[in-house]
């Protein structure tokens, strides 16, 4: 084969068109404290370009930030007076704040004075690591547009789940891939052969592959796990697909007047994380449809009608593959359900007044495949009504926190009290809506009382800690529900205390140090973490205190 | 250039007889009677390719199937219906090849299948692609991850010769590193797209980022004009490919969104879609925020459209508003956009009595804007019992088609389209904002018209290998897309065949090489009309037209 080098770097050329101006922060935000430091790779070799960011919560997006530049230095300047944490980002690098105690934890609290010019705030930022190979099919011959993908084990919606990480790749046509942004962890490799287009396959021949873990496994026990460290390059991988017989899935789609539903698509999304795969294909003009190419496995399967005004009929089956063909499968649209009722509020607790309605953020919340949450958010009137279109199944109403401010009236300082549906609270059991209609007069009642626990977190020897989290949530089991009402989690403040704001009841509470984000929305864990917490009431406008020592985060 | 290249993509009539596999029951056999089966083979080492895509398809019956190669490279196609049909091969890294090719730029050639018509072996060898693989460096000389490397090669797109991609684009890995596999013999040039908007891998925005790096072309230039060009033969690898690209300032877009009711747009996505380059790019810009202030950050120069639309089933009524921009350099802040719902279009759909009867159910309408920008095509609508519907649309010069997305009735088409008497049939509708149009008339018919024949060369011989190019005698209609341009191709008795086209007077040549797309172009129509026959199409007419060989070069 002919073989050609071309490399060409044009000598000569005048440098960049464009150079950085020096990194600055240009936020508005009046203050007169700075903090500044360099960044730098594993070697001590500054990084440029890399973004700083500042912030009580480092993790949002508008928090004040800078650049690096060329010689890895930062400066945030015309901060106020608060407690910071230090998060440096870049592209391939892993994220990494100031002072944390492990990989991705969380970083040190920087207390800053009015006037106060902090210096040699430096971080060290580590590669991100990548596993490469190659995926080959039974004969051992490389396989080209095979989707891989390298998974960990993450808090989604309280389970842990098996979730994609860092940059997935497509084979190439030596069969060869390269994962990379990989963080430091653990991780499972699984291989998909996509199947491209809508057009169904003619084969009587149903040969396939599964979506195959490494080594060669349909089965995520089976897998071989890998240990990335920081920076770390894995390579050399051979991943053999595995090979099974596929079905073809066909069936019949019935709009909402029992007609065939004659234009729409039909999606098969699998149920459990075991696949990745994700298969579809139009609705003829005569209802039916056909899908080929499907490994054996459970999944939902869901046609939707092409969307008119905002609304989208739909219909969802569950469908088992189990090696043979499924074939006669009906699906009947429905149009989608409705949930009216109002928000009502309780009398305020400061004489505030409440905000306004429309400025609430109210969704209908339900876990669907893959572990993914939808939900739909409610449309208010100015008078409190709202309404809210969904596919009938059991939902949850929560009202999402709004970046409201903080003034005594902003919408921030009103939580979700109850949700009132026949006589009964369901905030925390939800609403079954029922297909065809839906349910009216649900009350979602919003409240400013302010009940607090508030105390210091200590070690063993008895040093306040200001890297903690505290969980505090409700001793009855039944309201360990996701997206709860009776869960908080907070971190010590530049007072060195934790607040956590709650709604009257009886709680434990717990002090870690180091836990897993997310982690306190699995029921499992809480009912471990019980073991080492602290026990309290606290009524209604109580502030209550709550000192708690470190406890160690439960091991699964 | 190419004629060194001659891939053996033709119908191979190979000496072993090699079983068919094994044909299971159907569950709802095709109405068709016909069987195609064959072999798909490595055009390099001459092996059986196994789980290679082979694809039929007639347009003119709206016929489109495929079927996977077995462990022995065998396909097979039964109860095929009778229809023109092309047959494409396609697998991996292999250059995808069709029946009749006789070079990876050929249309494909079609094959004419008869009811209870048995066509064996046939047989396509796909050649092995060609691979350009290296690295993308900034201008520090540290591998870049994330930029999408192309192969392009210049090609007839709506008449006009453009840079277009080939085989596999490729998004360079963390080490920089591309591989664009699967390319087809010709002459090549490189191309980095940096990803706008500040998207990195943690998937956040870089608010103070202001680098942005434009579209630039091997070796490291953003001028077409000063590209260096890369020649791959059949198969051949082209390896270490560096490429530097240099930052410019990337400007930052501001503005505000307010929905139809004058309150601020939310919840509400920004999409901002490149249209400079070939085809488009969408990326997502963010959310407008509460007070309806929006901002897209890192934004390359180019030109832009910005779109805002209202998300979610909270967002009732969808509504939108979009803006052109051009980014320079420079910031573009205060850009007001006010959205609109939707306009209605209503209409009927008007039919020949004799031929309602026959009229498909349901029928389904779908329209396409007629410049593609990213704005996306409302969805398709089915036509009421009473021959009535209703077409939502965002502002835009819309042409309809019959049937929806990859789904056309067999045997009809649309004959007009008219809006308060005016043929809208190719200009398309337009759709202005809080404007709504009553009384389109879509007039359909199954009359369709077909010229076909015969094509002699210079020595009286029958010629197998040409392109029949029709097109209309008014210059006016010689524009992208239109309905009164068509090509055909010898099916396996050397006749051509172009149906569908509407009433009017053509003009037909036979020439011995056609560029993809080159039929649109108008200046190559200009330079054959002289050497083309003239005829006239009725309404649901057959015409046969025979025809003498010339060359495509004046």
């Amino acid at each position: 084969m002919a073989r050609a080098f071309l490399c060409l770097l044009a000598l000569g050329i005048s440098s960049v068109g464009w150079t950085q101006p020096p990194a600055r922060d240009t936020s508005s935000d009046t203050g007169t404290g700075s903090i500044s430091g360099r960044i730098t790779d594993a070697t001590g070799h500054p990084l440029s370009r890399v973004e700083v960011r500042a912030g009580p919560n480092a993790n949002q997006v508008e928090g004040r930030s800078a650049l690096t530049g060329a010689d890895g230095r930062y400066e945030i300047a015309r901060l106020p007076a608060g407690t910071y944490t230090i998060v440096a980002l870049k592209a391939n690098y892993v994220r990494t704040s100031w002072g944390e105690p492990r990989p991705e934890g969380p970083g040190k609290r920087i207390p800053l004075a009015d006037g106060q010019r902090l210096t040699g705030i430096d971080v060290r930022m580590q590669r991100t690591g990548a596993i490469s190979g190659r995926i080959v099919d039974e004969f051992g011959e490389p396989v080209t547009d095979v989707s891989v993908q390298a998974n960990r084990y993450q808090y989604i919606q309280g389970t842990r789940r098996l979730l994609p990480s860092g940059r997935g790749s497509g084979t190439n046509d030596l069969g060869e891939f390269r994962i990379y942004g990989l963080t430091p962890g653990q991780y499972y490799v699984s291989a998909t052969l996509r199947n491209f287009g809508p057009t169904a396959d003619d084969n009587a021949d149903r040969s396939g592959y599964a979506p195959t873990f490494y080594p060669g496994t349909a089965n995520v026990a089976e897998a071989q796990r890998m240990t990335i460290a920081p920076g770390q390059t894995i390579a050399g991988l051979t991943l053999n697909l595995l090979p099974v017989q596929t079905a073809k899935i066909t069936g019949t789609v019935v709009d909402v007047e029992g007609r065939p539903a004659a234009t729409g698509f039909v999606n098969m999304m699998p149920k459990t994380m075991a696949t990745f795969m994700n298969f579809g294909g139009p609705i003829r003009p005569d209802g039916q449809f056909t899908i080929t190419g499907v490994p054996p496995g459970e999944y939902t399967v869901r046609a939707m009608g092409a969307p008119n005004a905002g609304v989208q009929d739909g219909a969802v089956a569950d469908v088992t593959v189990a090696g043979g063909d499924v074939s006669g499968l009906q699906l009947m649209m429905l149009r989608p359900s409705t949930i009216r009722g109002r928000i009502a509020f309780t009398s305020s607790s400061n004489g505030s007044a409440p905000p306004k309605p429309s400025s609430l953020d109210l969704g209908a919340i339900r876990e669907w495949a893959l572990g993914q949450p939808v939900r739909n958010a409610a449309k208010i009137n100015d008078d409190g009504t709202f309404e809210i279109q969904l596919m009938a199944g059991h939902v949850q109403l929560r009202v999402a926190p709004t970046g409201g401010g903080n003034g005594p009236n902003a919408p921030a300082n009103w939580r979700l009290n109850r949700v009132i549906y026949g006589n009964a609270d369901v905030g925390d059991s939800g609403i079954d809506v029922p297909p065809n209609g839906g349910v009216e007069d649900v009350v979602v009642e919003m409240t400013n009382h302010g009940s607090e626990a508030v105390g210091t977190v200590t070690d063993a020897a008895g040093a306040v800690v200001r890297d903690a989290f505290v969980i505090v949530f409700a001793q009855d089991q039944v309201r360990w529900t996701v997206q709860g009402r009776w869960l908080a989690v907070s971190r010590p403040g530049l007072d060195d205390k934790f607040h956590a704001r709650l709604l009257p009841g009886d709680y434990f509470a717990v002090a870690m140090t180091d836990v897993e984000p997310n982690a306190w929305t699995d029921t499992d864990f809480l009912a471990l973490a019980r073991e080492h917490a602290t026990r309290f009431s606290i009524a209604d406008g109580e502030t209550k205190t709550v000192d708690l020592p470190v406890t160690p985060a439960p091991v699964f | 250039m190419l004629s060194t290249l001659a891939l053996a993509a033709a119908l191979l009539l190979g000496p072993q007889q090699i079983r068919p596999p094994q044909q299971q029951q159907q569950t709802a056999p095709p109405e068709g009677t016909a069987t195609i089966r064959g072999h798909v083979f490595a055009g390099d080492t001459g092996q059986p390719l196994r789980k290679a895509q082979v694809r039929i398809f007639a347009g003119e019956i709206r016929e489109n199937r495929l079927a996977t190669t077995d462990a022995n490279g065998a396909y097979e196609f039964t109860g095929v219906r009778p229809g023109r049909y092309t047959i494409s091969a396609s697998k991996g890294s292999y250059v995808t090849t069709s029946y009749g090719q006789q070079r990876p730029t050929d249309a494909p050639k079609p094959l004419e299948i008869l009811d209870r018509q048995t066509v064996e072996r046939l047989d396509l060898s796909l050649p092995r692609g060609g691979v350009i693989a290296g690295r993308v460096v900034d201008e520090f000389g540290e591998p870049m991850s994330e930029i999408s490397v192309a192969a392009q090669r210049y090609q007839y797109v709506q008449g006009r010769r453009t840079l277009v991609p080939t085989g596999r684009m490729s998004s360079t890995n963390d080490l920089g590193e591309f591989r664009v596999f699967g390319v087809p013999p010709g002459q090549y040039y490189l191309t980095a797209t940096w990803r706008q908007t500040g998207i990195n891998v943690n998937g956040q925005g870089n608010p103070q980022d202001r680098t942005a790096y434009p579209l630039t072309y091997f070796p490291g230039t953003t001028n077409a004009g000063e590209a260096q060009r890369i020649t791959i033969a059949a198969g051949q690898d082209v390896n270490d490919v560096q490429m530097m690209l240099r930052p410019i300032k990337a400007a930052r877009i501001t503005g505000t969104a307010i929905g139809s009711d004058g309150k601020p747009m939310t919840p509400a996505m920004v999409l901002v879609s490149q249209t400079s380059g070939f085809g488009f790019t969408m990326m997502p810009g963010g959310q407008v925020k509460p007070d309806g202030t929006f901002t897209v950050t890192n934004v390359a120069p180019g030109e832009y459209t910005l779109r805002v639309q209202r998300m979610g089933p909270a967002a009732g009524e969808p509504e939108f508003a979009s803006a052109r921009l051009v980014v320079a350099g420079d910031d573009i802040s205060d850009v007001h956009l006010i959205a609109a719902p939707p306009s209605v279009g209503t209409g009927r759909i008007i039919v020949d009595p004799a031929a309602a009867q026959q009229l498909p159910t349901p029928i389904v309408l779908t329209a396409f804007p007629t410049v593609f920008d990213g704005v996306p095509p409302p969805p398709p609508v089915r036509v009421a019992d009473d021959l009535t519907f209703e077409i939502k649309s965002s502002p835009g010069r819309m042409r309809l088609s019959f049937g929806g997305f990859g789904q056309s009735p067999r045997g009809w088409t649309i004959k007009s389209v008219r809006v308060n008497a005016t043929d809208v049939t190719d200009s398309g509708i337009e759709f202005k904002a809080n404007e709504n149009i009553s009384g389109i008339e879509v007039e359909l018919t199954n009359r369709l018209t077909s010229v076909s024949g015969l094509v002699t060369n210079g020595r009286g011989d029958q010629a197998t290998d040409y392109a029949a190019v029709v097109f209309a005698q008014d210059k006016e209609r010689w524009t992208p897309n239109s309905r009164y341009l068509a090509t055909g191709r010898p099916d396996q008795d050397g006749r051509f065949k172009i149906s569908g086209l509407p009433p009017g007077d053509y003009y037909i040549v036979a020439v011995d090489r056609l560029e993809p797309g080159q039929n649109g172009d108008p200046e190559f129509l200009d330079s054959v009309r002289s050497r083309a026959a003239s005829f006239s199409l009725m309404d649901g007419e057959t015409k046969t037209v025979d025809l003498k060989l010339t060359s495509a070069q004046p």
